[in-house]
């Protein structure tokens, strides 16, 4: 009906099909359109992975961003006589147990520089016990810091197993100085006294990948963490818990909790657990850091700011509020290739946005719920997938969570157990530590 | 391993499946390029965005088999975008080049596929320029293989319209 124009068509093909293909060229462009593609990539997940890197598995973080300190005058005036510790101190105002490991001269004083073109970095000192090593460290650069890149910063104590670090990022790329520390927890409390610690940088500035490895010996002796046998049950609408023992030491209390195995709810986070003495003064969960980890099958330790030095006579625990959800909802299950959710908690609006091998995005429709939902990917085999990075952002109607893998998942579906989640068990518990 | 599964590891995110499928399809995504962009330069240089658009959009391609319609299609978006934007700024000494490398005839109907909605210039281009079988489109485009032929037939009486009236360049 159209032969003719058809005709014309079909020229047409011919004619572009005997062009000549600049094949080198060619490659070339595809070479450099993914190479592009790829950098984009990197970026973006440098971005996303912003003040947060763990290493423990099954390790909970949690990451408040601080924007403003502010010290209290007498506070101030208390430690102003030590010259150089102001900033350290309003770095972690926050945190009471730190505060009163300073206080209570528990600081050492460091003081070691190192600088690659053009970036000076001082290790200014620590806090160190028995579960773990805070640092504190100055970036100093000639001109502007820039974003540092990939940064990673490594601590390697002599004798320990390595937990989980945590770690900032400048958040004034156009400033020179950025001061900060690094909180890092050993996988298991040990004595490290005498010990070799060892830290590593290694960051982009400028352009240039630079590294920087830092020595030192730490102290001889070390404040012991003080143990307290509990051994007490309470039930929370029908669940079991027994509070174990709790261990005060300078840098955290850790509080281990056995879940019993006949509960038919999974125990997520202790909303509004904390610790408070006699006078009503009380000590909060770890705001910047591990918060808890597995130890086991059915138990959870969990990390509170320490009053090691504050030794109050009396200290309860105190809780009225649990994340918990059914035993067989308390897994995400997710099909990576159809994009689908297997399983979720019932009666919440939970969206997968995008998925694949490499990773996923999934939004969930709940204002207000600031955690980020899981720590762990495991696929369909039961091996636990290392993850790249994963985040969670607020937005106005929902909370963003996205997760990228380090490599492929071997298979599409995966499990990823949920770590926060807003649905709760209520009950006014106090158990008497001491 | 075979075509598939190169495709679906590319989709899953392996580099090195990505650059077969690219280098696969390459002669391809470069003839589209060459037939809307109509040199050398900028058909490369499509060629470089359509490898950073698909590496960045590949885990969202949901049918493995589809891949080369897929890319061409990205292809195609691309040219028709670029070429609504330089038609602001194209100057006639540069259409006046371009006039002198092509064929009167050819011209008349790359003038004529030029009145034609980006649409349908991609639906030309499927089925005349690249084969693509109607079955096949009307399954891309998720519409009843009717629905296809009755936009290919508009689209030819259009292009004879076109002709049968009087130097179709001038109605450009």
């Amino acid at each position: 009906m159209f032969e003719n124009e058809e005709e014309k068509l079909h020229d047409i093909r011919i004619q572009i099909e005997q062009q000549g293909i600049p094949n080198s060229r060619l490659d070339g462009a595809i070479h450099q359109g993914m190479e592009r593609a790829k950098r984009e990539q990197r970026l973006k997940q440098k971005n996303r992975k912003k003040g947060i890197w763990t290493l423990a598995i099954s390790a909970v973080l949690l990451i408040t961003l601080v924007t403003s300190i502010r010290v209290s005058p007498a506070f101030a005036n208390a430690v102003s006589s030590i010259p150089g510790l102001e900033k350290i101190v309003a770095m972690i105002q926050y945190d009471k147990g730190l505060t009163a490991a300073i206080e209570n001269d528990y600081f050492i004083p460091l003081g070691i520089s190192q600088t690659r073109g053009g970036l000076t970095v001082t290790i200014d000192g620590y806090i160190v016990d028995q579960t773990g090593i805070v640092v504190f460290h100055t970036f100093h650069s000639r001109d502007e810091l820039g974003n540092f890149g990939d940064m990673y910063i490594d601590m390697d104590v002599e004798g320990t197993k390595r937990g989980t670090s945590v770690f900032g990022y400048p958040h004034d790329e156009n400033a020179k100085t950025y001061e900060s520390y690094s909180n890092f927890s050993f996988e298991e409390a040990s004595n490290v006294g005498n010990k070799m610690a060892r830290m590593n940088i290694k960051l982009t500035h400028q352009g240039d990948d630079k590294k920087f490895d830092f020595n030192w010996t730490l102290p001889s002796s070390m404040l012991q963490g003080e143990i307290y046998e509990l051994n007490h049950s309470v039930i929370v609408e029908g669940q079991k818990m027994t509070f174990e023992k709790a261990i005060i030491h300078p840098l955290r209390t850790e509080i281990l909790i056995n879940f019993d195995e006949n509960n038919e709810m999974e125990i997520l986070n202790f909303e509004d657990m904390h610790l408070v003495n006699e006078k009503g003064e009380e000590w909060s969960k770890i705001m910047n850091g591990l918060v808890s980890k597995k130890t086991s099958e059915n138990k959870r330790s969990y990390f509170f700011e320490s009053n090691f030095f504050e030794k109050p006579e009396k200290l309860f625990i105190k809780f009225s509020k649990i994340q918990a959800l059914p035993k067989n909802e308390s897994d995400l299950v997710i099909n990576l290739d159809t994009k689908e959710i297997i399983q979720h908690p019932l009666g919440y609006d939970l969206r997968l946005i995008e998925s694949s091998r490499k990773g996923l995005e999934l939004h969930l429709y709940e204002k207000n719920f600031n955690y980020g939902l899981f720590s762990e990917v495991i696929d369909a085999n039961g091996e636990s997938i290392n993850l790249e990075s994963s985040g969670f952002s607020p937005r106005e109607e929902f909370t963003y969570h996205d997760v990228i893998f380090e490599n492929h998942s071997k298979t599409p579906i995966v499990h990823l157990p949920l770590v926060f989640f807003p649905n709760y068990i209520n009950g006014d518990v106090s158990i008497k530590l001491k | 391993m075979g075509e598939l599964e190169v495709v679906k590891k590319a989709i899953a995110g392996d580099d090195e499946s990505f650059l077969l499928v690219m280098q696969q399809h390459k002669e391809s995504l470069y003839r589209t390029a060459l037939a809307f962009m109509k040199n050398e330069q900028d058909a490369l240089e499509a060629m470089q965005e359509i490898t950073y658009r698909a590496y960045k959009k590949i885990h969202s391609v949901k049918e493995p088999a589809y891949m080369k319609t897929w890319l061409i299609r990205i292809m195609m978006n691309y040219c028709q975008d670029q070429l609504k934007k330089r038609n602001r700024f194209t100057n006639n000494e540069l259409l006046e080049q371009e006039v002198v490398t092509s064929q009167v005839e050819q011209l008349e109907l790359t003038e004529a596929l030029k009145t034609l909605s980006a649409k349908d210039q991609q639906l030309v281009y499927l089925k005349y320029f690249q084969g693509v079988k109607i079955k096949d489109i009307a399954i891309l485009e998720n519409i009843p293989e009717g629905t296809v032929k009755s936009r290919l037939h508009k689209i030819m009486k259009k292009l004879r319209q076109h002709f049968t009236e009087e130097g179709g360049v001038k109605h450009v």
